[in-house]
Formats: structure tokens, C-alpha cells, sequence
């Protein structure tokens, strides 16, 4: 497995680069209501994945990267200051996986504006895209929720960590 | 090719271990458990390999001789008549340089199912000359975007724009030509319709062009000399090496497409008086076709000058070399034929060859597109530099019709005006 990229070899000739409308308009809405999530448990959390949302779309608007990185990190420092205040995990979780499809509808509108020009047709591959993601979200959610529900009656948080830390380690190894 | 990371997800581990810790630290489970989440994430980005694409791509063109400036419909179908899902593919087709697609870019996103087929459609304004469609350029991913392939499919296409010039671009000759008669005055006195001189009778003149005045006003026999008019032997030779490609705006034809346009309506004019016209270019890739006369020679010329790589409206690739260039055409060049150089006169190589060439013989008439502006410093710069050799080609006796924004015929008429004078 070569981890070299290449320079890019579509991103030539003159199209309309500005990111796609769609996933740019699905990345602000999620990162919404991921801060709407964090303002039912926690209102300093929720400042800042406001924050985090304002940079966000900021960096999906003019199409920047690392603005819309930057953007996320401080959702996920929102994420982390609402667990931090002691929020339920519930709408935690929920916020969690709309900050990672924000995220990663933002960074889909902008690699797809470089690519094929904001104006292409792309709206199925959009949806697909955007369903998976989704799909992995709600998987990963519920497969922890039903741990921390098993685990709730008395078992140390410890197993879950100990067995989180295996399943990164694991993931790891694959890459 | 091979798959190679987009280095998408980098970063997610980071995120999750740096969420768990603190989770940990405090005791708080709800902050582990957003670490699930993001440990579910980090195990779909490295699930799977960017799939090898199976693809049947098949491009159909609404018109393939289209007029110039026609709008030619182009649709894209890629089908995926493999196994495996393409849950993210992105398409673009090669687009010929001379063409660009209008409205629509000729490029889409695409998730196939095996068996689907996805379709872009978009419009390519025709611009003359013989256009092939390049490879079409394919990225594929995996379903997280985490690894990706690049490959390339062929599809045959090609179209073919040929132009039919219009006539009536007069370019008045020199007086280098054959011994056929035709249409350009020579200074050799013999039979013709413009008077030359006269001369002392000699017997066996034509009674008719004996000068009757002069035998009545003084009693000596002379004879009128008239004007002979004869054909000539044109070569057009158009510069299209890399320097002449130079536009004005990037919106509107560059030098070599008007040169290209110009030379189209000289050729119908002079193959219409019945010169003998030839056709060269002054470009890495070949292109001569010797001089010669009648319907079928003028079909042959208006196909290369349309088709022809050296013509078309992007340079060709290749080096250019002069000096070899240079001694081919003069080998290639008759004695008695006389040059049309249409250059934009981008550099000092155009103006020594067509100096060269009036200095082997050859009567030199350059016809130049003038491309340069006077937006910026550089552009002006170029103008006082083209406008300069204008001067010193001029001074040398050449000949120079300086083709502005006005028709060719216009441009013509005022160097027509400067050249009797």
C-alpha cells in the first residue's frame, strides 16, 4: 500500500470551483443542530460548537479547509466541555455524530468543488455519500449507547474504556 | 494505478484518544462514549481499498462536422458492469484543449451500483480544426473516502470542424510570376489592357496596337506596348509556432486562428483569379502543400487549412527548429513564388524569416494580425516592440498589411493606399 498521493490530476481547466451547494448547506444545518444538542445540556459547551459552527461555514462559504478543520476542532472542544459539565450522554451522542457528518459534508462540498466544479451534477453521489456516513454514525452510537446501558448496573466504566482502548488499538493496526 | 491515502480521516485517532483521556480523567462516561462514536468512524475509514473500476463509458456527440461555432451536445455514460459497489467516483472527461465546455463542466460525481450507469451531458462550442477527445480521468474511493485510485479509460471521439472561408479578401500581388496569364499587371510590355510604353514598329506587330495618334501626328509607324498580365505562384505560409499563439483577451480568437481565417479568404480569392497557390506552415508538425491551381487543389487547401494540426487553435507539441524549418521551405519554394507570411510578428524569428525569404527572391507580403494592447506596461511594451519591426520590415521593402480589429479586406485597402503611394 503506497501512502504517497500524487498531485492531483483533476483539479485542471477552468470550472467553477466554489464547493457544492448541497453538502455545503447539509454540513451548516448539521453543525446546528449539533449545537442546538450541546445547548439542552450544557450552555458553555454550546457556545462553543456555535463558535465552532460560525467557523465552519465560514470555511465551507470560501471553500478553506483548514477553516472548516479548525471549525470542528471547536465543536469537539464544545463536545468535550459539555461532557465536562456533566451532560447526559444522550444528546452527546447525538451531537457527536452531527459534528463528524458536518464535518464531513463540509469537507465533501469543498473536494468536490476542487474536483468537478460546484455546479456539476453530483447529488446522488451527495446523498449516498452522506447516508453512509450516517448510517456509520448512528451504528457506532448505538453500539455504545448499548454498552453504557449493559454497563450502567454497577460494572466499572473501566471495561468499557479498557475495551474502547483495544478497539482503537485494533483500528490502528489496520491502517 | 495503484490506491494510494487521502489522508482524510488523519487526525480522528488523535481526536478520540485526546476525548477518552479526558473522559477517563473526570469520570465521565458520556465523554467515552463520544469516543465510541469516533472509534466507529475511525474503523469505517480504514474499511476497504479504493475499488478497481469496471466501467463501460461510452460518449455520443449530438453533430460530428459541425459548423464553427456551432453548440455540439456531449453526453458521457459510464456504466459499472462490475461486481463490486462504486460508492464514489469522480468522473471527468477529456475535453480536447481547442474545445471548452460552455454551461455545464464535463465532469460529474457519481455512486454506481453494479449495473448502474450514470450520464453527464454538456455543450462544446465547435471551433475549427480536427478535435480527438482524450482519456476520460476516473478517481474512485473507498466508502470513507480514506483511500484513492486514480485511473484512465479511452474512449474513441473525435470531431471535425471545417470552416467554409469567405471569398473577396483581395490581397494585391507583387510582381514576381509565372509565364501564365492571369490577373496580376507585370512591368513586361507585350499584350494586356494597362499601357507600358512604346516602341519602334517591328514587322509582324498587331495592326491594333499600333499607335495611330502618333502615325498621324508625326508619320513614323510605333507600337503600343500594353501591360502583361499574368498569374502568380502564392504559397501562404502561416506562423503558428507556440509565440504566434497570442490573443489580445483570453475571449476572443488568438493570432493564429485569425491568421488561419485570413489565409482561407486569400486562398478562394487568388484560386478564384487562377494564381497558383501553395500552403505551408511555420510550426513544429509539417505542413506543405506545393502550389497549384483549379477546384480540386482548392478543396485540398480549404481541407488542411481546417483540419490540419499546424492550424489548429492550440499549439502543437513538439520543438520548433528554424534553421532546419527555414531550409526546408526554401528547398520546397519555387523560384517564381512569391510569399504571403501571416504572422503576428510575436518576435524577431518571424521578421528574420520573412526578411530572409524577400532576400532569396521571393516577394514577401506579411499579413499580421496585430494582437497586442495597450491594457498594461508589458502589453504596450509588445506593441511598440511589434509596431518597431513593422517599420524596420517596411524600410526593408517588404511589404506589411497591419491587420487590426477591421475586416481583412479594410486592413488591406489602407495598406493598399500606403504601397501606391
Amino acid at each position: 500500500m503506497s501512502t504517497e498521493r500524487p498531485d492531483d490530476e483533476l483539479v485542471d481547466g477552468e470550472i467553477d470551483r466554489t464547493p457544492s451547494p448541497r453538502s455545503a448547506i447539509g454540513a451548516v444545518v448539521l453543525a446546528a443542530i449539533a449545537t442546538a444538542m450541546l445547548a439542552l445540556v450544557s450552555i458553555e459547551g454550546a457556545a462553543l460548537a456555535f463558535t465552532g459552527a460560525i467557523v465552519l461555514s465560514v470555511g465551507v462559504r470560501f471553500g478553506r479547509l483548514r477553516i472548516v478543520h479548525a471549525g470542528s476542532l471547536l465543536s469537539v472542544g464544545g463536545l468535550v466541555t459539555a461532557g465536562v459539565t456533566g451532560a447526559t450522554p444522550e444528546p452527546l451522542l447525538v451531537a457527536a455524530v452531527c459534528a463528524v457528518l458536518a464535518w464531513d459534508l463540509a469537507e465533501t462540498a469543498i473536494e468536490l468543488g476542487d474536483r468537478v466544479g460546484g455546479d456539476a451534477s453530483t447529488a446522488r453521489f451527495e446523498s449516498v455519500h452522506a447516508a453512509m456516513i450516517l448510517a456509520v454514525g448512528i451504528a457506532s452510537a448505538a453500539v455504545g449507547y448499548g454498552l453504557y446501558a449493559a454497563t450502567a448496573g454497577g460494572q466499572p466504566t473501566t471495561a468499557v474504556v479498557l475495551l474502547l482502548f483495544g478497539a482503537v488499538i485494533v483500528v490502528s493496526a489496520f491502517r | 494505478m495503484r490506491a494510494f491515502d487521502t489522508n482524510r480521516w488523519v487526525g480522528l485517532n488523535g481526536v478520540i484518544l485526546l476525548v477518552v483521556g479526558i473522559g477517563i480523567a473526570i469520570r465521565a462516561p458520556a465523554l467515552v462514549l463520544v469516543g465510541v462514536v469516533g472509534v466507529g468512524y475511525a474503523a469505517f475509514a480504514a474499511f476497504g481499498d479504493a475499488p478497481e473500476p469496471t466501467l463501460e463509458i461510452d460518449r455520443t456527440l449530438s453533430e460530428d462536422a459541425p459548423d464553427p461555432g456551432d453548440e455540439v451536445d456531449v453526453s458521457l455514460t459510464v456504466r459499472n458492469v462490475g461486481e463490486t459497489w462504486l460508492s464514489d467516483m469522480r468522473i471527468v472527461d477529456g475535453v480536447p484543449p481547442g474545445l471548452e465546455a460552455t454551461g455545464r463542466p464535463a465532469r460529474m460525481a457519481a455512486a454506481l451500483a453494479p449495473g448502474e450507469a450514470a450520464t453527464v451531458e454538456y455543450t462544446v462550442t465547435a471551433v475549427r480544426g480536427e478535435h480527438t477527445w482524450k482519456d476520460v480521468r476516473i478517481v474512485t474511493r473507498n466508502p470513507s473516502g480514506s483511500r484513492e485510485r486514480y485511473v484512465e479509460r479511452a474512449v474513441e471521439t473525435m470531431v471535425r470542424c471545417i470552416p467554409t472561408f469567405e471569398a473577396g479578401s483581395d490581397l494585391p500581388l507583387r510582381g514576381l510570376t509565372t509565364q501564365y496569364s492571369g490577373r496580376v499587371v507585370t512591368d513586361v510590355g507585350g499584350s494586356g489592357v494597362e499601357f507600358h510604353s512604346t516602341r519602334e514598329y517591328r514587322a509582324g506587330d498587331p495592326v491594333k496596337r499600333i499607335d495611330w495618334n502618333r502615325r498621324a501626328r508625326t508619320g513614323e509607324l510605333s507600337t503600343l506596348e500594353l501591360r502583361e498580365e499574368r498569374a502568380a505562384t502564392v504559397v501562404l505560409l502561416v506562423d503558428s509556432r507556440e509565440e504566434a499563439y497570442v490573443a489580445r483577451n483570453t475571449a476572443g480568437q488568438n493570432a493564429v486562428e485569425r491568421s488561419v481565417d485570413a489565409a482561407g479568404q486569400l486562398f478562394t480569392a487568388l484560386v478564384g483569379n487562377g494564381d497558383r497557390v501553395g500552403l505551408g506552415a511555420m510550426s513544429p508538425s509539417d505542413c506543405w502543400i506545393a502550389p497549384g491551381a483549379g477546384t480540386a487543389h482548392g478543396v485540398r487547401l480549404r481541407e488542411q487549412l481546417g483540419s490540419h494540426q499546424a492550424f489548429a487553435s492550440t499549439p502543437s507539441d513538439g520543438k520548433f527548429y528554424w534553421p532546419l524549418w527555414f531550409n526546408r521551405i526554401r528547398r520546397r519554394l519555387r523560384r517564381d513564388a512569391q510569399v504571403v507570411f501571416l504572422t503576428p510578428l510575436s518576435d524577431q524569428t518571424a521578421a528574420r524569416t520573412a526578411r530572409r525569404l524577400d532576400a532569396h527572391g521571393h516577394l514577401v507580403t506579411i499579413v499580421s494580425p496585430n494582437e497586442t494592447g495597450d491594457t498594461s506596461i508589458g502589453s504596450r511594451f509588445a506593441r511598440l516592440e511589434r509596431e518597431l519591426q513593422l517599420m524596420r520590415l517596411r524600410r526593408a521593402g517588404i511589404r506589411v498589411v497591419d491587420w487590426g480589429e477591421e475586416p481583412l479586406r479594410v486592413a488591406i485597402a489602407a495598406a493598399e493606399r500606403r504601397w501606391s503611394r
